[in-house]
C-alpha cells in the first residue's frame, strides 16, 4: 500500500453537507468536456467582476476556476449527466456545489494510483479550498468546496 | 465560446511539444494522441508559453512526455503551472526551464 515514492498524502474527502445559508449566484449545466472552457470563462467573469457585491482578489477568482474545472470533469468523467456547477456565496465564503446523478460513486483523493492515474482533481481542491465535502440528496451527488471571500478595502 | 480554446502542436521531428490557450480534458483528448504517437523513448520538451489555464487533466498531458528516468523539460512555464506542479508534489516528475537560454522551440515560423 504505503510507496515512498508516491508523495501523495492518503485522505477522504468527508461526507458532509456545507454549512446552510449561501444564497445562489450563477448556475451552469455542463453536457460534455467541450463546455469547461465556458463554464471557467464565465465564472472568472461572475466571482472576478463580484457580481455588483464588490470586487474579488483575482487570487481567489483564479482559484475557484481552476476547483471548478477539476470538479466539473471529474463529474462528467465519472458521474451521471447532466454536470450541474452551481456558485453560491454567504457573507464571508464563496461555496462552488459541483453535482451529477451518481449517487453511489464516492470521491476519494488517494495516494494509491500513481501519478498520472487520477486523483489529481480532488487533491488540487483540497489544498486550495478552504473547505471540501460531498454528500448525496435525493438523485444528486454533492462535491463542494469553499473559498474565503476577500475582504472589502 | 468555441471549441479551440487550447491546443498542441508536435514540433522539432518530434522532440517538442507546442501547447497554448487552456489545456484541460477536452484539449488533451483531442491531442493526446498525437503526442503519444511522437513518444521514441526521450523525455520531450514542452512550450507552455502560450498556455493560460491547465488542470490535472492537462498535468497528466505534460507527464505523458517524460519517461521512467526523465521528466519532461517544461520551457517558459507560467506561475500557475508551477503552482499546480508543486501544490500535486509532482516536482519530482518534471524538469523546468526558462524559455530563454533554453534549447529552440518551434516559435513564429
Amino acid at each position: 500500500m504505503d510507496d515512498a515514492a508516491t508523495p501523495f498524502i492518503v485522505s477522504r474527502v468527508p461526507m458532509a453537507p456545507p454549512e446552510p445559508g449561501f444564497t445562489p449566484v450563477a448556475e451552469w449545466v455542463l453536457a460534455d468536456y467541450d463546455q469547461l472552457s465556458r463554464l471557467r470563462s464565465s465564472l472568472a467573469g461572475v466571482v472576478g467582476s463580484g457580481d455588483g457585491a464588490g470586487t474579488e482578489m483575482h487570487d481567489t477568482a483564479e482559484k475557484i476556476v481552476l476547483i471548478a474545472s477539476e470538479l466539473a470533469t471529474n463529474a462528467l468523467l465519472h458521474g451521471l449527466p447532466p454536470t450541474v456547477v452551481r456558485l453560491l456565496r454567504n457573507a464571508h465564503s464563496w461555496l462552488l456545489d459541483v453535482l451529477d446523478h451518481d449517487v453511489a460513486g464516492v470521491p476519494t483523493v488517494d495516494g494509491d494510483r500513481p501519478p498520472g492515474h487520477g486523483g489529481l482533481g480532488l487533491l488540487i481542491a483540497e489544498r486550495l479550498s478552504a473547505e471540501v465535502g460531498w454528500y448525496t440528496s435525493d438523485a444528486t451527488k454533492h462535491v463542494w468546496a469553499t473559498f474565503p471571500v476577500a475582504q472589502q478595502g | 465560446m468555441d471549441h479551440s480554446s487550447g491546443g498542441a502542436t508536435v514540433e522539432d521531428q518530434g522532440d517538442t511539444w507546442v501547447l497554448w490557450g487552456e489545456i484541460d480534458v477536452a484539449v488533451a483528448q483531442r491531442v493526446g494522441d498525437e503526442l503519444k504517437a511522437s513518444l521514441d523513448g526521450s523525455p520531450k520538451s514542452i512550450d507552455l508559453r502560450r498556455v493560460t489555464f491547465l488542470d490535472s487533466s492537462g498535468l497528466r498531458l505534460l507527464l505523458l512526455g517524460g519517461t521512467a528516468e526523465r521528466g519532461p523539460l517544461l520551457i517558459g512555464a507560467p506561475p500557475a503551472v508551477r503552482e499546480i506542479v508543486t501544490l500535486t508534489g509532482l516536482e519530482h516528475a518534471v524538469r523546468f526551464a526558462e524559455a530563454d537560454g533554453a534549447a529552440p522551440v518551434g516559435g513564429d515560423a
